[in-house]
C-alpha cells in the first residue's frame, strides 16, 4: 500500500465535503500510522454511514423521498470500499470523490425532477380553470379551501377545542363565572336586540331567521315542525334531493318494487304508518358543496348552507287505482357538531361522514347559550296517479 | 379637522361606545348571581302546580335565564361531573304568555342515542307543554313532542306520559 504523503493534501481537499469519513480517517491515521489506517475498513464504512447529509436533512427536503436516491449514492460508496481490496488511498479518494460528484448529479437530477412535475401539475390545473377571471378566483380559493379546510379543522379540534374543554372541566368555578357573564351580554344585550329583527314564526321565518334562531337560542321552541305552507318548506320542496327521491319513489312504483324493498329509514326509530312504504336518501354536505351552497348563498339562497347534510324520507301510501299520497318528511337538527363537521372522517364507524371540530349535541339553554341542539321537522303531502304498466 | 384627528375622534367614540359598555356588561355579568333572583311563578308557585298536576320546580334547581316573558329553570350546570345521568328530567321553561295564561314546557332528555343517516349524533328528547289560565288553574291543556333520531312526532299527553313511565321518569 502506498503512504499518504504530504502532496496528497490536496487529495484530502478534493473530499472536502465527506468531512466526517475525513475526520475519522485522519484520525486513525494518527492513532495507528498512515499506512496502516485502511486496514480497518469497518471504521471507514461506519464513517460513511455516518455522514450527516443524508440523516440531517431539514423536513422539507424529505418532498424529494420519492424520488431520493442519495441513500443508493450513498451505498454506492460504502461497497467501494469494501470491493477495493488492493486500494491505494490515492485511488479511493479519486473513487469516492467521483462518486461524492455523481452523488451530487443525481441530487440535482431528482430535485428537479420533481419540480418539473410540480410544475406540469400547476400547468395542467391552471389551463383547466374557468374562462372567466371571477370564475378562475372562485375555483382557486374553493380548491385552495378543500384542501385546507380539513387540516385546520383537525388543529381547531385537538388545539383549541379540546384545550378549553380541558380547562373547563378542570376550573368549573372560573367556567361558570365566564359563562354567566357571556350569558349576561348575550341575554340582556344581544337576544333583546335580535329578537326585534329574527322572525321566529315558523309559518314566515326565512333561512337566516332559522339560521339566526339556532345560534343565538332565540324562540320559546326546541322543536320546529314545519308544514307545507312555511316558507321554508316550500323553498325544500325545489331541492334537488327532494325530487330525487321523488324520482326514485315514482320508479319503485312504476316496477313494482314498492313493497318488495322496503328501504331502512331509521324505522324501527320512527316507525312507517301501517300501509305505507318508506323511501329515504340522505342529502350528503362536505367541504366542496359547502363552496356550492356560498355560491347559492350569494344568489339569496341560504338554505343550503343552513341545512348542509339532511335525510329526506317519502312515505308512499297507495290509495289504489293508481293513485299515490306522497308523505314527505326531511329532518334536520342544527347542532355545533353539524355546524362544524369539516374534520376528514378517522373514526372506525365505517362511515365516511367528516367528523365535527366542536361535536356538542347539547339541548338549549345550557352552557353558553349559543348553538344549543333546534330540531326541525319540515313536512308535506301530494297525490300522484301513477298507472300501472300496460295501463291507460 | 384632518383625516388623523377624525380617526382618533372614531376610535375613541367606538371605544366609548361599544368596548366599555360591553366590559362594563361583562364585568357585571361576572356577579350577576341569577341564584338570589326571584322571577314570578318560580319554586313559590309549586303549590299551584301540585294542584295543576304538572310538575313542580325542584328544590336543587337554578334560575337558568329570564328572557322577558320567558323564564327557564334547571340543574345547576356547574360542576358538569354533576350533571344527571340520562334520562332525567332536564328544564322547566315557563312563558308568562299575557296577565292570565301561563304556558309551562317540561324537558325531558333520554338515554338512547341514534346516530341518523348524515351523521348526527341525537338522543332521544321529549317536552310536554302544558297551558293554563291563573283564574281556572284547574283546566290544564297539555301537548307534547317526542323526538327520536331527528324525526319529530307529536304525542298525546297519554302516550307521553306512557315514554316517561318507560325511561322510569315520574310524572309530575
Amino acid at each position: 500500500m502506498a503512504r499518504v504523503d504530504a502532496e496528497d493534501e490536496a487529495e484530502w481537499n478534493r473530499v472536502e465535503s465527506v468531512l466526517d469519513l475525513r475526520a475519522v480517517l485522519a484520525a486513525q491515521a494518527r492513532q495507528d500510522g498512515q499506512n496502516q489506517y485502511m486496514d480497518d475498513k469497518m471504521s471507514a464504512i461506519d464513517a460513511a454511514d455516518e455522514l450527516k447529509w443524508h440523516d440531517d436533512a431539514p423536513p422539507w427536503w424529505k418532498i424529494w423521498d420519492e424520488d431520493w436516491t442519495l441513500s443508493d449514492a450513498k451505498e454506492n460508496i460504502k461497497n467501494d470500499w469494501d470491493n477495493l481490496a488492493n486500494w491505494t488511498d490515492k485511488n479511493i479518494f479519486e473513487t469516492v470523490n467521483q462518486k461524492w460528484k455523481d452523488a451530487k448529479k443525481e441530487i440535482n437530477i431528482n430535485a428537479v425532477q420533481p419540480i418539473k412535475n410540480v410544475y406540469n401539475r400547476v400547468t395542467a390545473y391552471i389551463n383547466a380553470l374557468p374562462p372567466s377571471l371571477p370564475d378562475k378566483i372562485y375555483a382557486v380559493v374553493r380548491d385552495v379551501a378543500i384542501y385546507t379546510i380539513p387540516p385546520i379543522a383537525e388543529f381547531l379540534h385537538a388545539h383549541i377545542y379540546r384545550l378549553v374543554l380541558s380547562f373547563t372541566e378542570a376550573h368549573p368555578y372560573i367556567t361558570k363565572k365566564v359563562t354567566q357573564a357571556i350569558n349576561f351580554v348575550l341575554n340582556r344585550i344581544a337576544k333583546p336586540m335580535l329578537s326585534r329583527i329574527v322572525d321566529i314564526n315558523p309559518a314566515t321565518m326565512n333561512w337566516a331567521d332559522l339560521g339566526m334562531a339556532w345560534l343565538f337560542e332565540l324562540g320559546e321552541q326546541k322543536k320546529l315542525v314545519f308544514d307545507a305552507d312555511s316558507k321554508l318548506t316550500q323553498n325544500l320542496m325545489q331541492h334537488d334531493v327532494v325530487q330525487n327521491v321523488r324520482e326514485a319513489a315514482i320508479t319503485k312504483i312504476t316496477e313494482g318494487r314498492l313493497e318488495d324493498v322496503v328501504e331502512d329509514c331509521l324505522s324501527p326509530i320512527h316507525p312507517t304508518p301501517a300501509g305505507q312504504y318508506p323511501v329515504c336518501m340522505p342529502s350528503q354536505y362536505g367541504v366542496s358543496k359547502y363552496f356550492q351552497s356560498l355560491g347559492q348563498a350569494f344568489e339569496g339562497d341560504l338554505s343550503h348552507v343552513f341545512l348542509g347534510s339532511y335525510v329526506v324520507t317519502i312515505n308512499v301510501e297507495p290509495k289504489g287505482n293508481g293513485l299515490y299520497a306522497f308523505h314527505y318528511q326531511i329532518t334536520n337538527p342544527s347542532t355545533w357538531e353539524s355546524a362544524t363537521r369539516f374534520r376528514i372522517d378517522s373514526t372506525a364507524d365505517s362511515d365516511t361522514i367528516n367528523e365535527a371540530i366542536i361535536p356538542d349535541v347539547s339541548p338549549r339553554g345550557e352552557g353558553i347559550r349559543l348553538g344549543g341542539l333546534l330540531e326541525q321537522t319540515f313536512e308535506w303531502s301530494e297525490e300522484i296517479y301513477i298507472p300501472a304498466e300496460g295501463t291507460k | 379637522m384632518n383625516n388623523r384627528s377624525m380617526m382618533k375622534t372614531c376610535l375613541v367614540i367606538a371605544f366609548g361606545v361599544i368596548v366599555l359598555p360591553c366590559m362594563a356588561c361583562l364585568l357585571f355579568g361576572l356577579f350577576n348571581d341569577l341564584s338570589t333572583q326571584n322571577p314570578e311563578y318560580g319554586k313559590d308557585f309549586n303549590p299551584e302546580r301540585e294542584k295543576m298536576g304538572i310538575p313542580i320546580i325542584p328544590e336543587n334547581w337554578e334560575l337558568r335565564d329570564v328572557l322577558g316573558n320567558r323564564i327557564t329553570w334547571g340543574y345547576p350546570e356547574y360542576p358538569p361531573s354533576e350533571h344527571p345521568i340520562r334520562p332525567y328530567y332536564s328544564q322547566k321553561q315557563i312563558v308568562i304568555v299575557d296577565e292570565n295564561t301561563i304556558e309551562e314546557t317540561d324537558y325531558y332528555e333520554g338515554a338512547r342515542m341514534i346516530t341518523t343517516l348524515v351523521g348526527d349524533h341525537l338522543y332521544d328528547s321529549l317536552d310536554i307543554t302544558c297551558t293554563y289560565h291563573l283564574d281556572s288553574i284547574q283546566e290544564v291543556k297539555c301537548t307534547a313532542l317526542f323526538s327520536a333520531g331527528g324525526y319529530i312526532i307529536p304525542k298525546t299527553y297519554e302516550e307521553a306520559i306512557a315514554i316517561l313511565g318507560e325511561w322510569g321518569l315520574p310524572y309530575p
